[in-house]
């Protein structure tokens, strides 16, 4: 055996792949080339220390966000196939209306514009109502999303977070109650989540002060990274002072405090 | 489908029911491999916080993509290529590699005794830093060997190498941990 078929078979005979008569002739080689059996050795050497490595065990919070992704997406889901065969129809009916010629498609254009000007005159008359009742729709949206939030079971307060961060314009009390939960929520997923719902309401004044003053009672790593990144994200002026005290705060992870002096690098770079 | 069933039944075949919506399915596929995923993230970012996070993603964007896994494919290739994209998007948004937060801890072992326990911890440490010292991309072949033993072939498959090429890297990888070790060992003796 060469030196070259040798060191390409070392792998497999360190890991006890090779059939005997291969096996052996590797064995003599290297029982009388030098080189090949250092190689070997540092080989094998890598290889231990490689099997060494214990595995370690991830905590119990894994399987419970693993849980509780999979629930939400499961209601999701059973929302969406609910929903699906409207869909459908409303696909097919397309389908079947889209003229595949351009000029048909052309004409087909134009009349449905006049058909639209048409019926939004007439329609117009209605439209108080239909605002009317929108509103009633997201008053009662918002009701039901408080209600939720304050459920015991964590997936409930995730659908109320979900149901909250739908409307347009939020009432001063759902923003109070995401803010609460942010502050205190005992799963970091529902925390989570309401950083993200806040995050559609940047435009209010109450949304950016609370999210500012939420940033030093924040424990959780994962919740300050968000909230970091929230005020980065929103360009907000004050959050250089609220990131510097955060950076002093004791204890904290590493991560974070680098993160919290790049976003006060960065907010400070977009305000020149 | 029974519990016996569902331990039996091949990771593709949970997967293709995941894939047409039966996503119930993927609690067997998690815990078959969250742990495995999670120390080949692990022995990358050195941190159990992220390392768990990233092994939630991993499982986010499985459902997320469901129906771009093909039938039939090995779930793990296709499942480790999700899982370095997880970790390359980290890394970028970092545009750096992860400091030492935290050192993983030693896998419980209760029995041992002190001194025994700091031996291990220190011989741990010392692979760490010598695994550590070795190219993002060698290390990343290792840990996949390692703790996933994955064949050369699935390795080169998620790689998009030949597995010639695959054998030939973790010779060379291999070659340099047992350098890399035997270095460090020195240090500690000196």
């Amino acid at each position: 055996m060469t030196c070259k078929t040798t060191r390409m078979n070392l792998i497999d005979w360190i890991r006890g792949d090779l059939t005997a008569v291969p096996k052996a002739k590797l064995e003599n080689h290297l029982a009388a080339c030098a080189v090949c059996r250092e190689e070997a050795e540092t080989l094998r050497l890598g290889w231990e220390k490689l099997q060494a490595l214990p595995p370690e065990q991830p905590s119990d919070t894994v399987q419970a966000g693993f849980d509780t992704m999979l629930t939400i997406f499961r209601h999701g889901l059973r929302f969406e196939r609910e929903e699906r065969p409207r869909n459908d129809w409303l696909t097919r009916l397309g389908e079947w209306l889209w003229p595949r010629r351009f000029p048909v498609r052309l004409a087909f254009i134009f009349t449905l514009l006049i058909i639209g000007l048409a019926a939004g005159l007439v329609l117009g008359r209605k439209s108080n109502r239909i605002a009317r009742m929108q509103g009633e729709i997201e008053t009662m949206q918002q009701n039901y999303g408080i209600s939720l939030l304050e459920q015991p079971s964590a997936v409930d307060r995730l659908q109320g977070i979900s149901m909250a961060s739908r409307v347009d314009t939020p009432r001063s009390d759902t923003i109070t109650a995401l803010l609460q939960t942010l502050n205190t929520d005992p799963d970091i997923n529902v925390r989570l989540a309401a950083v993200d719902a806040l995050y559609l309401f940047t435009n209010l004044p109450e949304v950016k002060n609370g999210v500012l003053h939420s940033l030093s009672r924040q424990t959780s790593p994962l919740v300050q990274a968000a909230l970091i990144d929230f005020l980065v994200g929103i360009r907000e002026r004050r959050a250089i002072e609220a990131l510097k005290q955060l950076i002093q705060k004791q204890p904290l992870l590493p991560e974070i405090r680098n993160r919290a002096e790049a976003g006060v690098a960065e907010i400070g770079q977009r305000r020149v | 489908m029974n519990p016996t069933d569902e331990a039996t039944t091949s990771d593709a075949k949970l997967m293709e029911l995941v894939k047409s919506g039966r996503v119930e399915h993927l609690s067997t596929l998690f815990l078959r491999h969250h742990r495995q995923l999670f120390n080949f993230f692990l022995r990358q970012t050195c941190s159990r916080s992220i390392s768990e996070d990233l092994v939630q993603e991993v499982f986010y964007r499985i459902l997320k993509y469901r129906s771009t896994y093909q039938n039939q494919a090995v779930f793990s290739v296709w499942m480790y290529r999700i899982a370095r994209n997880v970790h390359f998007d980290l890394l970028r948004s970092r545009r750096e590699e992860i400091p030492l937060e935290e050192s993983p801890p030693l896998a419980a072992d209760r029995a041992q005794q002190p001194e025994e326990k700091t031996a291990t911890q220190n011989e741990v440490s010392l692979i760490q830093k010598a695994l550590d010292m070795i190219a993002p991309k060698k290390k990343e072949l290792l840990l996949l060997t390692r703790f996933q033993e994955m064949k050369y072939k699935d390795i080169a498959t998620l790689l998009g190498r030949r597995e010639g090429t695959v054998k030939a890297d973790v010779h060379r990888a291999l070659l340099e941990l047992g350098k890399r070790y035997r270095q460090l060992q020195g240090e500690v003796i000196a």
